[in-house]
């Protein structure tokens, strides 16, 4: 009996030794973790030149580090000239898509504070997308007249004078976002993990459902259609927004407040707010120990994303000049929850270029590839498990992210000791 | 004079289990007072309901003469009152360290401590947005006093090392760090020196000294009987749940309740020859 066992032992352990050349003590490991590796050396030449360009912007001086942001900025702002350029006639389509980035970009950027910087799930995101949308849609009397005033432009050769006042309509929004956000959050951010991601996507639901069979506000599911747009009217200069065929002047407004959000967003996270987030993130029981007012905190993550959310909203309802309950839905529509959770989860969590770059990503590679029909969500799904396998941290995390998801293991932390002894 | 820490009856259920049973405790400003008991004793327990995390069955703690299980208002809700929150419970000036250690792992030993030195912070996100003068200025000096407290307790060189990375006895350093920066006045240590060397012990002893002295009370719950002894003014011994003695540390020695409950009751029989045990091998005491 022993015997036959000991033989079976032994031609296993040759089996072993066939497959790893050099013997048992070869560091092959499990199938997977190979495959891991050789992934991971496939991307190193990419990882090495992004570490090496991030050493190298931060070692420069501050006004060298001004001059690379504005130049960014730039980069971005002449986008649609770009387009124009190359394709043409054709360029209005993509002008579009680039809008569609930028709003992707601005509700990644929010839904990052509270995934991101709180840690925590949100996966109802798109809840405050929706309300910042209606807020405008509803305030600038869309729903109830049916206004139309871009549909035949030539027909006001003056611009009405409210809807250079529509501009208000950003606060509006953003103060209904941010009371609703409280609305949810004061009672809801006591729970922790799994309990809090049901909530919140209950109350992503709740929106929709709400939108859709309240008709007297919102038109229920049939949406609110003909949605004005704003103007600009001061003196010498005059320019009345259109609608979706005419997207560059949204694109650039879009940018702007772009910027100014991750201004304002990195200024928090680098004070006593953002020190609290990382914290809460890190150990809950800890930070409160340590007079952390968790429950505000994360309440302040909470408000801070509905904030961001409803400006999105907002300008999306003036650009497509419609929207429906259909458009703010957990999975399926172009922004909704899942999705933007996707962007910030593949970008990178805790930065701000990471869930950019992921926006774009998701954003554009679906109409790059859309001449493969519906198979190309097939293949985004497959791209995303990559990502996840080879990179959990996201393609540009933050430092401190990365250091939390690869566990401090491999390269990314001997990278940050060799930053650390060169900036020593 | 009244007491920094008093607590009259304090009683804790868990389900059907008496955690503690009627305790009642009385430290003064500036001492070093020990908690002290076998595993399971709800020395632990006791910290958590001092410092918030849950409260008490029955009975009353009372910090420098403030009932801290009274409700109090919730801000901008005029009408609703709650028990305090473990965050104001800290910005009253109870600082602690944990048992097993918890630090922010990711975060650096600095950042760990600025997180303490925040409690007392004022500027939230508005101010931050704005860059205030008051934001700069008190930015700049939480790290200061960050970087001022991490070399206090003698881990200055570390500032910009992550706090996982630190050898154990460093991070314990850093807790007692992060504590001291939410300026408590009185700090309540959960096993400071669990798991450390004989040496480590020492310096860490040193350390604690320099904290009272610079007019901390100090908390203290510990399993190694030479740590205790060497520098508690006031010792109180639990046991299931409850006080079994309560005196200075020679009092407490000669205590027979005390060497039953730590060495089984043969040996409280033979006292004499207990003490003599207790003072060689302090190892043995925490497990019996």
């Amino acid at each position: 009996m022993s015997s036959e066992t000991d033989g079976e032992l032994e031609s296993q352990a040759r089996k072993a030794q066939e497959a790893t050349p050099g013997g048992i003590s070869e560091p092959g490991g499990p199938r997977h973790e190979r495959w891991r590796r050789r992934g991971r050396e496939f991307t190193a030449p990419i990882r090495e030149r992004m570490q090496q360009s991030r050493t190298w912007y931060e070692g420069r001086p501050a006004w060298a580090k001004a001059i690379v942001v504005l130049g960014v900025i730039a980069l971005a702002a002449v986008v649609p000239f770009i387009l124009n350029a190359t394709l043409g006639v054709g360029a209005g389509y993509w002008e579009a898509i680039a809008v569609k980035v930028g709003i992707a970009a601005l509700l990644a950027l929010g839904l990052n504070v509270v995934v991101g910087f709180a840690g925590l799930l949100d996966l109802g995101y798109v809840a405050f997308f929706a309300i910042g949308a209606y807020t405008y849609a509803i305030a600038s009397g869309a729903a109830r007249f049916g206004i139309n005033t871009f549909a035949n432009p030539t027909q006001h050769f003056e611009i009405p004078v409210w809807h250079m006042y529509m501009w208000l309509f950003f606060f509006l929004a953003l103060a209904v976002a941010v009371g609703s956000g409280i609305l949810l959050g004061a009672p809801t951010l006591r729970l922790r993990g799994d309990y809090l991601a049901i909530v919140t996507l209950g109350f992503g639901e709740i929106v929709r459902i709400t939108a859709n069979n309240l008709d007297s506000v919102t038109n229920g599911a049939k949406g609110i259609n003909e949605i004005p747009a704003p103007a600009i009217g001061f003196p010498g200069v005059h320019y009345q927004f259109q609608g979706s065929f005419q997207s560059n002047p949204y694109y650039w407004l879009l940018l702007g407040v772009i910027v100014v959000w991750i201004f304002l967003l990195r200024r928090v996270n680098a004070g006593r707010v953002g020190r609290a987030w990382a914290a809460i993130r890190e150990d809950e029981v800890a930070a409160a120990a340590m007079g952390v007012p968790t429950v505000r905190m994360k309440l302040g993550a909470f408000a801070m994303g509905a904030a961001v959310a409803s400006f999105g909203g907002v300008i999306y309802a003036m650009w497509v000049g419609f929207i429906s309950p259909d458009s703010f839905t957990l999975f399926g529509s172009e922004f909704s929850s899942v999705i933007i959770l996707a962007m910030v989860v593949l970008g990178g969590m805790g930065g701000f270029a990471g869930p950019i770059v992921g926006a774009a990503l998701v954003v554009f590679l679906p109409e790059r590839f859309r001449s493969l029909g519906d198979s190309r969500y097939l293949v985004f799904g497959l791209v995303l498990v990559l990502v996840m396998i080879l990179r959990p941290q996201g393609l540009i995390p933050s430092k401190r992210r990365a250091r939390e998801l690869t566990g401090g293991e491999l390269h990314e932390q001997t990278l940050y000791e060799v930053r650390e002894e060169a900036s020593s | 004079m009244t007491p920094i820490l008093e607590t009259q009856g304090v009683t804790k259920f868990f389900g059907g289990l008496r955690a503690l049973n009627n305790v009642d405790l009385r430290i003064e400003e500036g001492q070093v007072f020990s908690l002290i008991g076998p595993n399971g004793a709800g020395k632990t327990t006791f910290f958590n309901m001092v410092t918030g995390i849950y409260p008490p069955t029955a009975g009353s703690v009372r910090f420098r003469g403030v009932e801290l299980l009274d409700k109090v208002r919730v801000p901008y809700f005029p009408l609703v009152k709650r028990s305090r929150r473990p965050f104001q419970i800290t910005r009253l000036g109870i600082g602690r360290t944990f048992q097993n250690i918890r630090l922010f792992p990711n975060m650096t030993a600095l950042e760990n401590v600025m997180v303490g030195v925040d409690a007392h912070n004022k500027a939230g996100v508005g101010r931050a947005m704005l860059k205030t003068p008051y934001q700069k200025t008190e930015e700049l000096v939480t790290e200061r006093r960050a970087a001022e407290l991490l070399q206090f307790v003698g881990i200055g060189r570390y500032v910009n090392e992550l706090s996982k990375n630190l050898a154990y006895g460093d991070q314990r350093r850093l807790e007692i760090a992060r504590a001291l920066g939410t300026r408590p006045a009185l700090l309540l240590l959960d096993e400071p020196a669990a798991g450390m060397n004989p040496s480590e012990k020492a310096s860490l002893m040193r350390l604690i000294q320099r904290v009272r002295d610079e007019g901390i009370t100090i908390f203290l719950i510990e399993h190694d009987m030479k740590v205790i002894m060497g520098i508690s003014d006031h010792i109180v011994v639990l046991d299931f749940g409850e006080k079994i003695a309560d005196g200075t540390a020679e009092q407490v020695r000669a205590n027979p309740r005390v060497i039953e409950a730590y060495l089984g009751r043969g040996a409280a029989d033979e006292s004499g020859h207990a003490m003599h045990a207790d003072r060689d091998g302090g190892e043995s005491d925490g497990d019996p």
